[in-house]
């Protein structure tokens, strides 16, 4: 009986499956603008400072 | 039971103002650093504030603010196998970075012992190269150097100077020979937009081998994690050596020379070299050693669910949980003991990324009895290659990747 309805199911199976292909976006990229912090601490303190 | 998600000796400003003296914080703070963290290196100090003020990252270790060396907090390597981007570690060598790139005037140079020049727009390659995904470790040759003993100069890292993302981008093989390489080229240089501080220093550039270059791995990323770069991750466009260390993910990358001599610049002749010797070791003081380029990777592993210090249940199962990557290939097992190396067993291996990218790994452990434990993990690649008993030695700290042990209390 299952066999009778096998066609049917995988043709509806494929039917509704996704375009993977076809419906991926394409990969975009956007400007970017930022703005750093800023310090005066350029390195950590060394050996023998209390932090 | 002491499963935890906060790690490594994470300690607020509170505390830190009562051990430290609440003067001395606020001088040596940034106003836009938030708290603290104990990165417990032995050589002192090491306690370095924990930041949110670099735009597009989160909470990231503030190791240096110009230019900008970033750690990434190691709980994150216990969240999954990829590291978020907003938390990948950042590490650049010069202070003059362009903090504004517009993706309609950047170009990608090809040019030197090639059949023709290129200039390609970011939709030439973003749109007109096949596009390729690999999952990769990205680790500074420098990680883990705030453990070395005695101490030596540079980023004194914790373990956070790595991470694993997933790449998209183009084959560099591909860029390639749309130039047309010409015969006796010998190796290519890459360069990008970061700039030295004064007019007679050194552009930051990295060379790799012809035959490398066109191996058809390495590849000039343009995402990572299906999301397009951080600006401090090298936006728009890096160069991704797998199984090779950081220093030749070139970042913003803007120029690709083609050498038909070997590259003597300051970065590949100089600076990042190791010495000739097994484990990149040599004793302090030792001289008179051959030093070659640094290059591939080797294993590593880390326990990411447990810090030392640490309780745990006696005689109750414990799980034990962590990250692993094989180096320059994949990682063939995972190794750990709970009596100090006397007896290994094999931790259970999670899905495998790619051969270059972290596995996470995870077992269950019960301590028979209360009393202090110390736990190692090692990693042995598909090469045969495991993790050494002891540190490796060298002047600029790099290639670090003893065993690790993380010590326990069963109560």
């Amino acid at each position: 009986m299952f066999r009778n309805f096998l066609p049917a199911i995988v043709l509806l199976g494929v039917a509704s499956m996704p375009f993977v292909a076809s419906a991926a976006t394409p990969f975009e990229l956007k400007s970017v603008k930022i703005d750093l912090p800023d310090s005066d601490k350029m390195f950590p303190d060394g050996p023998g400072s209390l932090s | 039971m002491a499963e935890i998600g906060a790690l490594h000796h994470l300690i607020t400003r509170r505390r830190l103002l009562g051990a430290a003296g609440m003067g001395a914080l606020a001088l040596t703070n940034p106003s836009w650093a938030e708290t603290t963290i104990d990165l417990a290196l032995p050589g002192g100090p090491g306690v370095r504030p924990i930041t949110t003020g670099f735009p597009q990252k989160g909470p990231m270790i503030l190791q240096r603010t110009r230019p900008p060396l970033l750690e990434t907090p190691f709980e994150v390597f216990d969240k999954g196998v990829f590291t978020p981007n907003d938390q990948f570690y950042v590490r650049w060598h010069w202070a003059v970075i362009p903090t504004d790139i517009d993706i309609g005037k950047f170009s990608l140079t090809v040019r030197g012992h090639v059949n023709q020049t290129l200039s390609l727009s970011l939709n030439d390659i973003l749109h007109g190269l096949p596009s390729v995904q690999l999952a990769a470790v990205n680790q500074c040759s420098g990680n883990s150097r705030g453990f070395f003993q005695p101490r030596v100069p540079g980023g004194e890292w914790a373990n956070g100077a790595m991470g694993n993302a997933l790449w998209t981008g183009v084959r560099l093989k591909d860029v390639l020979d749309k130039a047309g390489v010409k015969s006796g080229a010998v190796q290519v240089r890459f360069k990008g937009l970061e700039e030295p501080v004064v007019a007679d220093a050194p552009h930051f550039m990295k060379s790799l081998d012809i035959d490398h270059a066109r191996d058809g791995e390495v590849m000039i990323a343009y995402a990572m994690n299906g999301e397009q770069l951080p600006l401090v991750n090298g936006f728009p466009l890096r160069l991704v050596v797998p199984g090779w260390y950081a220093t030749y993910w070139v970042k913003m990358l803007s120029d690709i020379e083609v050498l038909n001599e070997v590259d003597t610049n300051y970065w590949t002749k100089v600076a990042y070299t190791i010495p000739d010797t097994p484990h990149a070791s040599i004793k302090p003081g030792e001289t008179n050693v051959k030093m070659v380029p640094i290059n591939r990777m080797v294993p590593r592993s880390f326990v990411t669910n447990i810090a030392s210090g640490h309780k745990v249940n006696a005689a109750t199962p414990t799980t034990l949980r962590g990250i692993a990557f094989g180096g320059d290939c994949g990682v063939a097992g995972v190794d750990y003991s709970i009596d100090r190396g006397q007896n290994w067993r094999q931790a259970q291996l999670e899905k495998d990324e790619g051969k270059y990218g972290f596995r996470r790994w995870q077992t269950q452990f019960t301590l028979p009895s209360p009393g202090k434990y110390t736990v190692l993990t090692r990693c042995t690649n598909s090469n045969g290659v495991a993790q050494p008993d002891t540190p490796n030695w060298n002047p600029a700290g790099f290639m670090r990747n003893v065993v690790e042990s993380v010590d326990i209390v069963a109560a």
